[in-house]
């Protein structure tokens, strides 16, 4: 196995409020090959956006990386740790070797400016080039994610822009610098379902191409387990399973990961008398999580010694991690 | 656009009509401009030819309609002190209370917008928080105090600069300018700085609230993400998302300043309009009042539809809905 080209060890993002400390991000690692999809997965506020800031260092205060280190590798000079660099060397990454597709394209775009103009000012931040070399780019990146007729898009703003076109500019402005990796946050969530599908194989196909690697944050292990190799699962700030996909799909060995795979409605199972399946009860609030593990106060397995937080343990072939006391023996949900 | 300017100076034409006669109609209540301007010794037989050559004997609608007559033929008829025509002594003085205006309107905006921005960017910054706290006084106590504070300081106890007056002017197409020359300068110094606090402080508010809450928004944030270097963020990214609400504040304020103006001017005894319209108010002089108004009126009709292209300009979402 090739050294990875991402790693995350024991990521810590808190926010230093007045009211203690939101830990949003609290022990995560993984890791990441070359050209490689992983699947970020978790509840709304398990930490999976902050962990993609943090990647970026673009975290907003209060919030800061109090622990932990990001390790980007490069193919010629070795390997950098992200959060240790300045903010000026971090800004010559990111958008260049790093880029992120935000959740909302209706919000994640400048109203005021032509899509050419977002699209061309990425490039030239990082690049010596002209701008109609700029230019020449934008339009080819933009054909390469099916915006039709890209030299008049070009001088279009993003209001007259649909909300699946508009998440296409915004891949689009993703990819112009062919980043080694590209974190998505949800990037189909607030589109319409068909147009979700489109992005979805669009992005396989790019995925495919390009050798980019990318880490697919979302909330629904649907999208992910035909999009990603990998799959990390997090709850309340911690990765709380990590495996291949089909592996730790069909054989989830975390409560609140079969919790989740149980949750998806299958194929031909949405008879109305077969009802879905629940997780019982709601993510704990980060102000005020109780000791030990988060989950046991929502799992059915937990018992005395969940009081204690498990440690993040990996298989010994190095492919599968799991932070559980009492954890399901690989059986099928 | 340009069909938006048209409708834009023909509706101006109505407003600019009920105005004259609202202001014409206002002065001829108040009173009789004879008592004011007769003199004491006059006999009944002298104030009677006078007031028949002023036509002040008609009825206010016979009044009226002379009056419109001769403004559509470009006259805007004499003052009934001076005898001047209205014209000249609005051209006297107007460049005065404009050089003072556009001059306090650079000190407000050119001080009070940059520094407003930097405090936006940096609001936890110790000298954001100052800046806020000295807005809040710059824009609570009235400006007539801060000229008076001014000519105290930096003309009584501390003579840097001169206290009344235009001091040496040029003429340029036979206007007097004072901010051509050294002199006219200084003498403009003070009464452009009391006029511009108030607006400074609500220049640096605006863009200090303003950039704080777009410095939050998701697109700024993939501007960072794209690694665009901060001062493109600032200034295209936010800045111009920023200057919408703050022009429209400018152009209210333009209007606000020529009616401060009259305040200032009499603290530093600056000959500008604001006085002459005090002191013709004073004396009943309607021609003089009601001339003052329509161009005033009509001044502001301009400043809103510039406010109005700068939009067209800054925001282009206002632009289809004006083709649509």
């Amino acid at each position: 196995m090739n050294r990875p080209l991402l790693e995350v060890r024991n990521l810590q993002t808190h926010f230093l409020t007045s009211m203690g400390a939101i830990r949003a991000v609290d022990d995560v690692s993984f890791s990441l090959q070359r050209g490689e999809v992983l699947g970020l997965v978790g509840e709304s506020g398990s930490g999976k956006t902050i962990t993609g800031y943090s990647i970026l260092g673009v975290v907003d205060e209060p919030g800061r990386i109090v622990g932990g280190e990001i390790v980007l590798r490069d193919t010629e000079d070795g390997e950098v740790v992200l959060n240790h660099l300045g903010e000026k060397q971090l800004r010559r990454l990111r958008g260049n070797r790093i880029a992120m597709i935000m959740q909302d394209p209706m919000m994640s775009l400048n109203p005021s400016l032509r899509i050419g103009t977002q699209l061309v000012e990425t490039v030239l931040a990082h690049r010596q080039a002209s701008r109609s070399e700029a230019e020449r780019r934008a339009v080819d990146v933009m054909r390469r994610v099916g915006i039709p007729d890209p030299e008049q898009r070009m001088q279009a703003f993003p209001h007259e822009f649909s909300g699946g076109m508009r998440q296409r500019v915004a891949i689009a402005i993703a990819l112009i610098n062919e980043p080694d990796l590209i974190i998505a946050d949800e990037p189909t969530t607030a589109l319409d379902v068909t147009t979700q599908v489109q992005i979805l194989s669009e992005v396989q196909k790019l995925a495919r191409e390009t050798g980019t690697a990318w880490i697919w944050i979302t909330h629904d292990l649907a999208v992910v387990a035909g999009l990603a190799q990998h799959i990390a699962v997090m709850y309340a700030g911690k990765v709380v399973e990590f495996g291949a996909t089909e592996d730790l799909l069909d054989h989830p060995r975390h409560p609140y990961t079969r919790g989740l795979i149980a949750s998806i409605p299958g194929e031909g199972e949405l008879a109305a008398d077969r009802r879905l399946h629940q997780i019982p009860g709601n993510t704990p609030s980060l102000l005020n999580l109780p000791e030990g593990c988060a989950f046991r106060t929502r799992c059915d397995r937990a018992g005395a010694q969940c009081d204690i937080q498990p440690m993040l343990e990996t298989s010994s072939a190095g492919d599968r991690a799991l932070r559980c006391w009492h954890p399901l023996e690989g059986q099928s949900p | 656009m340009t069909e938006m300017i048209i409708r834009r100076l023909l509706q101006s034409v109505v407003t600019l009509l009920v105005l004259s006669f609202i202001t014409f109609a206002g002065i001829y209540l108040i009173g009789n401009p004879m008592e004011v301007l007769a003199d004491e010794s006059a006999t009944a037989a002298q104030i009677q030819a006078a007031t028949e050559r002023l036509g002040l004997d008609q009825p206010l609608w016979v009044q009226y309609w002379h009056y419109m007559e001769r403004l559509f033929a470009g006259d805007f008829g004499r003052s009934y002190v001076t005898s001047l025509p209205v014209s000249t002594m609005i051209l006297q003085r107007l460049p005065a209370t404009l050089e003072m205006t556009v001059i306090s309107l650079l000190i407000s905006v050119g001080i009070g917008l940059p520094l407003g921005v930097v405090a936006g960017v940096f609001p936890k910054s110790r000298w954001s928080r100052g800046g806020s706290v000295l807005s809040v006084l710059g824009f609570s106590l009235p400006n007539f105090w801060f000229g008076l504070m001014l000519l105290l300081c930096l003309a009584v106890w501390f003579p840097i600069l001169p206290a009344i007056g235009r001091g040496q002017t040029v003429e340029v197409n036979g206007v007097a300018w004072s901010f051509l020359t050294r002199d006219g300068l200084a003498h403009l110094a003070m009464p452009a700085l009391t006029l511009a606090i108030g607006n400074m402080a609500l220049m640096f508010r605006l863009a200090k609230s303003g950039m704080q809450e777009v410095m939050l928004l998701d697109y700024i944030k993939l501007a960072r993400i794209k690694g665009l270097p901060s001062r493109r963020i600032v200034v295209v990214h936010a800045l111009r998302n920023v200057m919408i609400p703050i022009i429209t504040i400018i152009g209210l304020e333009i209007g606000g300043l020529i009616a401060g103006s009259i305040i200032t001017e009499t603290v530093f005894a600056w000959p500008g309009i604001g006085k002459l319209l005090i002191d013709s108010i004073n004396m009943l002089d309607r021609p003089v009042v009601v001339a003052y108004m329509l161009i005033f009126t009509f001044t502001f009709v301009l400043i809103n539809l510039i406010v109005d292209i700068c939009y067209i300009v800054l925001d282009p979402r206002t632009r289809e809905a004006l083709q649509g």
